[in-house]
Order: structure tokens, then C-alpha cells, then sequence
């Protein structure tokens, strides 16, 4: 069941899809800085709030304009017109976050695409929950669904899927809401509060997004991850901790959305093992003791926790969790050595590739997919992975079985005449860090030689990059030929002077019997190819190839808009300089 | 470097960067080198006449360029490169520049040696300060021209932040970019340079600069020269400019479907 969502561009949340990462700072109760901007007036900055969520990462952004001191209506509509005009913000679907239904409502009516409203819920009763519902309905948006009755906040597991299952049947039976845009917030509840009644909050919440995925189709799980931690204010180190551990298991549980803050947060698997394990204690109420155990461990290590000399503590545990944190670090020194002792341990050399490598690169993937890795760290954990599978590489052959455990075999290349290539660079790592096996051609690479190379080699995809302006034509003239040598793979576009409009104009049409891909960027580069190899492949290309003949549409329609002038009026309306002796020099050459 | 998300890393990789910045300069990793012209000469309508001498009796090359033809607001010029020289008409001696420069002599060795070690991270970093470092050869040959070669600006003296923001008088647009974005131009600027002689760069068949970390321009000196984008222009300009290079439109259109409105 898949969630689609769009800002200016789509966001398909499908079950295989990573978690979804929603920006939270241009949020007035959460942020102090955003809070005085807005009430300053200072929309500029506000943006440059927003812009950076983006840029960081963020997925889908959070706006709340819910304070007392300022008219939330009007903060809200005048910030939601401003990212509008901003195609880099508003690229992203905007949630409209307001406890105030006339500030949703006036929301909705100035976000483009399709957004997600934050939240509504039955606390006051079901006929206000199903004028609601039937309003963001009309308006075509997402619901977050609270959960919260006419009795009050759900603060237990059987409450939270007692009223999460009453509002899934309303909406679907009396509104009929598509169960694929109903967001579940079962409530995350601060722990460690001291307070015996708390000590299963979180491990209720977990329970309850289990049920809810298990039990109500379609439907999302979704929560603000900081509030759990709420106890340990000013302690990052315990947050940090906590949170990742917390998203670690509410993850695996079903959560697939949700407001984080990526500052602060620990890789799970970097977490001290101590820390751990009084962390999870009390998440997961192991022992009647956690809290106190967690508190007075949370006191030694107060501060910001920072204490980074060279930690070799990592060597001490598992070869796996070393191999794992060795490529999450990107840290190459023991590489070969952990290997080493690794392959002793399975009885295959693939399988360390299999096992405990790609397990390490999922990770990898996972945290680059939802913005919490950069794209420099990507490229120093393949260089890990990379030593790693040269090392395995000679013992892999030895036993000579062939057999590819790859996900997909991939020819990049940059186009004749052109020799530009650090992004198709990038995109090969990034194909790589993703289990792709990646052909690269080099620079300066004959259509010919690329078409043969496809061949031989019996690739499923071919990506092609080019910067300058005459690598676009000879982009066309390879889709011409990978028809006429009738072929039926995926074509990837991609460098700085290609576009969609380009490709979707220029390249497409020539390539009949296969499908032409623009990729904007290396961070789309695994989701395109993924969605082009996988089992809904099908529906992947229909739904490019009519976006790519509205794209044509809207050119054709289009194209002449701009009005261009005679070259002669034009010339008649040059710069005229009054040229003066005195202001040229000549060159003392 | 500041940013609460992408701060550290940000940090590391600048870090990362810097160190092997000074890895290049002590163990001389790569070789730069340039090589700048300066010429007598005069615009003729939209193309710029370059001489061989002062007498400007021989044009050993004639620049092409482009005229905006968007409309523009009133008061607004259409701009062409050409206006920033004086016509031939006004009988006022105007001179031209061109250069050619390059810091990728040697990059390959290194590209090479680093991904036999697997080491995509170092490759890519190595070939991005390549390219930073052609772009600031080519800032600081135009600093050369300005204060002693050409001398038009003998006594500037600007920091590092003033020439980055370009206070400087005179410009150095670049074929393919937005000012000019005909590549065909740096046919005649390389031949008129000698610059694969000279340099060692060379031009693909589809004009790129190989090395990649190369920077090729024009140099002009009026302080009233500034960049601009050409933006579309028409086809009705392209015949024209195929007639004033003496050829058929259907050889050289190709090098400008990307400008041309129409496509």
C-alpha cells in the first residue's frame, strides 16, 4: 500500500520504502530561533530555515505557526505562499501541523501538490472528526490521525489501538478516506519520568504500531521521537542514545515516518553497549530498576558527551559489529584483518559479502536514504566496502561458481567528446554502496563501444553523463542507436546541463522500445534504478512515460511563449558605449 | 561549516581536502600551466576583428558573438561581447585577450593510483581541487594581465574577498558558458594562442578541454564589460552567423540547438 505525497516533486512512501524523515525546525514550539523570526517578521530567515531542512535531508517539512503570541492563521498562510515561490522548498510535501482546525484549513488552501495534515482525531467527538476528514479529503491531502478520543489522550496499548481502530473504520467506512493516506501519531510519551505508570510508554507505542500495521491496512505510523526523551533535557548523550534506539525498535515494529531531529542522533550501532543497554532497560521496561540505573549513569556523562579521543573501544566486540561499524565509519585501517578473520567464521568467502558487509551497507544505505549520512561519508564507506571486496575477491574466484550476487549489473559512461566524470563518479559509488555491480566505461566513450560493451557484458541499465552542451546530442544520437540495436533497458540521463525537460523532449522519443530516465542527482540515482529493476517495475514506467509526454505537452504548448526579437531590432538595441582613448590601454606587451 | 546538520562533515571533508592540498604543492602533484595573448581589435558589427599587428591589416581571427534577443525592458540593451569593443568605424585602437590554462598535467597518475587502491573518495577529492585549482590559475592570470601584462589596472590592489566578488575591472568569459555559450569560439581562441602547443590541452570533438581541470576565456577591459547570459535566440540568428563564418547553416547548427529557442 503506497503513500504518495508530492511537493513540487513526488514522494512515494511504498512498505520497502526507508523511513521517512520529516524536517521539524520551521516548528514555533519546537524551535526558539523560528519562533522569534516569525514573530520578528524575519521571513527570510524563516525560509532559510526551511531551505536547510531540505538541503539536509529532510523528506517532508513540518510547519507550525501555533503560539499565542502571534496570529497563527496569518504566519501560517503568508509562509506557505513564501515557500511556494521557492521551487527548492517547496520540491518536498509541506505538513500543515496545527492543533487549530480554521489554521489547517487556511493551510491547505495554499500548499501545492499534495501535503499532510497534522493532525486531527475524535477528541471532539465524531461528527467534528468526520467534517474533518471529509474537508482534507476535498483537499486531497494526507492525515495524521492523533491518537485522542472524547475520554482523552491514549496512554496505553489498549487504548491507543482501541482508538486508532474506531477512527481507521470512520474514515474509511463513512468518509471513505484512502487507507493508504491515514497516518497513525499513537503517541510517543516521554520515559524515565520517575513515574511507575510511564515505564511502558514506549514499549506501548511500539505494541501499538505493530497492531496498526498488522491490523488496519494501508495505514502509516508516524510520532515526534524527541518527547521520549524529554527526562534527560541538556544530557545529549543519553538523547542521542535514546532516540536512535528508540527509532531502531519502533522501525522494526512498523513506524515509517516521522519528526527527528537528525542532530541528534547516534548511529545505533555506534551507541556505547553500556548505554545501550540501560537505554533499552528502560525502553523496553526490562527491569523494575532501569530508570534509576539509567540516572545515575546518565550523571557521569553529562555534558555533550564529546569526549572523541582516537576510541578504539569499537575493536572489542563482534567481527560482524566491527565490519559494520568499520563501513558506517568509513575507517579502512582494520579492514583487511576483520575480513580476514571473518571469512574464517563462514564457509564461503561470498558470504561475508552477503552477511555481515551488506548488512553493514544497508545501514549505510538506510541512514544516506533518510538524511542522516552525507554524501562524503557514503563515499569513504565504499571505499571500505570496496577493500573489502578486493580482499575476498581472489578466494571468491578461487571456487569459480560465477554465480553474480549482485542486484543488478550497470554500464556508466560519459559521452564522446565530453570528459567530464566526478559525478558519474559519485553515482557509481553510490550504485555500488547499494549492492549495484557498476561497469564504468570512463570519459570520452563512442556510442559504438558502449553499445557493444552493453552486449557483452548483458547489463540492465545504462547510465550516461555529460556536462558540456554538445554531450546532450550525443546522448540522442546513443538512444538512436540502443533502438536500432533493439534494445529494451533502462537509458539513465544525467549531468549538469541535461534536464527532464531535455530528455523528456529530446531523448525519450527516440527510445521507444525501452525507457529514458532523467536523474537529477547521485541521491536519486539507487531509487530510480531500483524502481526500473524491481517487481514494480511496470508501474514505474507507465507512470514516467505519461509524465514525459506531459512534459513534451507542456513544452510543445510552451515553447515561442517567450517572445524573441529580430536579430536586427535586437542589434539596433545594443550597448552603445561611448568609447574614449582615455579609457582603453594598451597592452604593454 | 557552522550548519547543525551537515557542519562536521562539512569540516572533515574541507580538512580532508586541505591536507591533500598540501600534499599536491610539496610533492608537486600537478603541473600548471598557461598560456595568455593579448591582440589589437575592433568590433565590425556583432563579431570582433583580431589583428596580427598594430598596422590591423591582417585579422588573423574572427570572433563570433552572440546578441541577446530577449525583449528586454526599456532602456536595456541587447547585449553581444562585441559591444565591449570599439567599433572599427570609431577609429579607436581597442585590444582583445584570450587565455588557455590548465592544473590537470599529472592528475591522471594520481586518479590512477588511487583507484587501483579502490579509493573513490580520494580520486573524486583530488580531481574537485584539480578543478578548483584551474579556476584559480585562471583568476590569477587575469590579475597578472590586468596589473602588468595589459597594466589597465597597474596599482590594484584587492583582497582576497574583493576578487572574489569580481570588484575588478574587465571580464573573462569562457566559450560554452553563458555569455558565449558557442563552443565552436574555442576553435579560433586555441589556434590563435597556440595554446595546445603551449599548454598541452587539447579539444574533443565536441570542444571539451581535456585535461578536465582547464579553463579557457576571452579577456576584455572596458569598465563598462560585464557578464551576462545570452539567454534563447533564434534560428534567423544562426543562418546569420553561418553566413558571416562563410558556411551552411545545416554544418554548424548543432553547436547551437541548446540556445536556439525552438528546440
Amino acid at each position: 500500500m503506497t503513500l504518495k505525497l508530492s511537493g513540487l516533486e513526488p514522494l512515494i512512501v511504498t512498505p520497502h520504502s526507508n523511513f521517512v524523515n520529516v524536517g521539524e525546525r520551521t516548528n514555533v514550539t519546537g524551535s526558539k530561533a523560528f519562533l522569534r523570526m516569525i514573530k520578528e517578521g524575519d521571513f527570510e530567515a524563516a525560509l532559510a530555515v526551511a531551505r536547510d531542512q531540505v538541503e539536509g535531508g529532510a523528506q517532508i517539512i513540518d510547519v507550525n505557526m501555533d503560539e499565542g503570541m502571534i496570529d497563527g492563521k496569518e504566519a501560517m498562510v503568508k509562509f506557505l505562499n513564501l515557500i511556494a515561490s521557492e521551487p527548492d522548498i517547496s520540491r518536498v510535501p509541506i505538513m500543515i501541523d496545527s492543533s487549530k482546525w480554521e489554521i489547517i484549513e487556511a493551510g491547505l488552501k495554499c500548499i501545492q501538490g499534495k501535503g499532510v495534515v497534522n493532525s486531527i482525531s475524535l477528541k471532539e467527538g465524531e461528527a467534528n472528526f468526520i467534517y474533518q476528514a471529509k474537508t482534507i479529503k476535498r483537499y486531497g491531502a494526507a492525515v495524521i490521525v492523533m491518537a485522542f478520543d472524547e475520554n482523552g489522550q491514549a496512554d496505553s496499548y489498549e487504548r491507543r489501538i482501541e482508538i486508532c481502530k474506531r477512527s481507521y473504520d470512520i474514515l474509511v467506512d463513512v468518509v471513505d478516506f484512502s487507507k493508504e493516506d491515514i497516518i497513525f501519531d499513537p503517541n510517543i510519551f516521554p520515559v524515565a519520568t520517575g513515574m511507575e505508570e510511564h515505564n511502558n510508554n514506549a514499549l506501548d507505542f511500539f505494541r501499538a504500531t505493530k497492531w496498526i500495521r498488522e491490523n488496519l491496512p494501508g495505514a502509516h505510523v508516524s510520532g515526534g521521537v524527541s518527547n521520549v526523551s524529554f527526562s534527560f533535557r541538556g544530557n545529549n548523550k543519553v538523547r542521542e542514545a535514546m532516540h536512535s534506539s528508540f527509532l531502531y525498535h519502533a522501525i522494526s515494529n512498523g513506524m515509517d515516518m516521522g519528526i527527528v531531529n537528525p542532530t541528534m542522533l547516534e548511529v545505533y550501532s555506534d551507541i556505547d553497549k553500556e548505554l545501550l543497554e540501560f537505554v533499552e532497560d528502560v525502553l523496553l521496561n526490562r527491569r523494575s530498576n532501569a530508570t534509576e540505573r539509567l540516572l545515575e549513569y546518565a550523571e557521569t556523562v553529562k555534558g555533550d558527551g564529546k569526549k572523541r579521543e582516537i576510541d578504539l573501544s569499537w575493536r572489542n566486540v563482534s567481527v560482524q559489529e566491527r565490519l559494520s561499524h568499520a563501513l558506517v565509519k568509513g575507517l579502512v585501517e582494520f579492514i583487511d584483518e576483520d575480513v580476514e578473520e571473518c571469512r574464517m567464521l563462514y564457509k564461503r568467502p561470498i558470504e561475508v559479502i552477503e552477511g555481515p558487509l551488506m548488512d553493514g551497507m544497508n545501514i549505510v544505505g538506510d541512514l544516506f536514504g533518510s538524511g542522516k549520512m552525507f554524501l562524503p561519508q557514503v563515499v569513504k564507506s565504499a571505499r571500505v566496502m570496496k577493500k573489502a571486496v578486493a580482499y575476498l575477491l581472489p578466494f571468491i574466484e578461487a571456487e569459480k561458481d560465477g554465480v553474480s550476487s549482485y542486484a543488478g549489473r550497470i554500464l556508466m559512461a560519459t559521452v564522446k567528446g565530453d570528459v567530464h566524470d566526478i559525478g558519474k563518479n559519485i553515482v557509481g559509488v553510490v550504485l555500488g554502496c547499494n549492492n549495484y555491480e557498476v561497469i564504468d566505461m570512463g570519459v570520452m566513450v563512442p556510442a559504438e563501444k558502449i553499445i557493444q560493451k552493453a552486449i557483452e557484458e548483458n547489463v540492465d541499465v545504462i547510465g550516461l553523463s555529460g556536462l558540456i552542451t554538445p554531450s546532450l546530442d550525443e546522448m540522442v544520437h546513443l538512444a538512436k542507436e540502443m533502438e536500432r540495436a533493439n534494445f529494451s533497458i533502462p537509458l539513465l540521463i544525467g549531468g549538469a546541463t541535461t534536464s527532464k525537460v531535455h530528455t523528456a523532449v529530446k531523448i525519450d522519443q527516440y527510445y521507444t522500445k525501452g525507457q529514458t530516465v532523467h536523474v537529477l542527482d547521485a541521491s536519486r540515482s539507487v531509487t530510480v534504478v531500483e524502481s526500473l529493476l524491481g517487481p514494480k517495475k511496470d508501474n514505474f514506467i507507465k507512470e514516467l512515460k505519461a509524465e514525459y509526454i506531459r512534459v513534451r505537452e507542456h513544452h510543445e504548448k510552451h515553447r515561442g511563449a517567450k517572445e524573441l526579437l529580430k536579430l536586427a531590432v535586437a542589434q539596433a538595441n545594443k550597448l552603445k558605449i561611448d568609447f574614449k582613448e582615455s579609457d582603453i590601454t594598451k597592452p604593454s606587451f | 561549516m557552522t550548519d547543525e546538520i551537515v557542519g562536521e562533515e562539512a569540516t572533515k571533508l574541507f580538512a580532508d581536502a586541505q591536507e591533500m592540498l598540501q600534499k599536491i604543492v610539496n610533492e608537486n602533484w600537478l603541473e600548471a600551466r598557461a598560456v595568455v595573448g593579448l591582440f589589437p581589435a575592433n568590433s565590425v558589427g556583432d563579431d570582433i576583428e583580431i589583428y596580427a599587428d598594430e598596422s590591423r591589416n591582417e585579422v588573423i581571427y574572427k570572433q563570433i558573438t552572440l546578441r541577446q534577443q530577449t525583449k528586454k525592458t526599456a532602456g536595456q540593451p541587447n547585449l553581444a561581447l562585441a559591444d565591449f569593443i570599439a567599433p572599427k568605424e570609431s577609429g579607436i585602437k581597442d585590444y582583445i585577450g584570450g587565455f588557455v590554462v590548465t592544473t590537470g598535467i599529472g592528475l591522471d597518475e594520481h586518479v590512477q593510483r588511487f583507484e587501483a587502491d579502490h579509493d573513490d573518495y580520494n580520486s573524486i577529492l583530488i580531481k574537485a581541487l584539480a578543478d578548483r585549482l584551474a579556476e584559480a590559475l585562471a583568476e590569477y592570470m587575469h590579475q597578472e594581465v590586468r596589473r602588468k601584462h595589459w597594466g589597465y589596472a597597474a596599482d590594484e590592489t584587492l583582497t582576497n574577498e574583493e576578487l572574489i566578488k569580481e570588484t575588478y575591472r574587465g571580464i573573462r568569459p569562457a566559450p560554452g558558458y553563458p555569455a558565449c555559450p558557442d563552443h565552436l569560439e574555442k576553435i579560433g581562441l586555441f589556434e590563435i594562442l597556440d595554446a595546445t602547443e603551449l599548454t598541452g590541452v587539447s579539444l574533443t570533438e565536441s570542444l571539451a578541454m581535456l585535461p578536465a581541470s582547464s579553463v579557457s576565456g576571452w579577456y576584455f577591459a572596458h569598465p563598462d564589460a560585464k557578464y551576462f547570459g545570452l539567454g534563447k535566440i533564434t534560428k534567423e540568428q544562426v543562418e546569420n552567423v553561418a553566413h558571416r563564418k562563410s558556411t551552411d547553416f545545416e554544418v554548424i547548427s548543432k553547436w547551437y540547438n541548446s540556445v536556439v529557442s525552438d528546440y
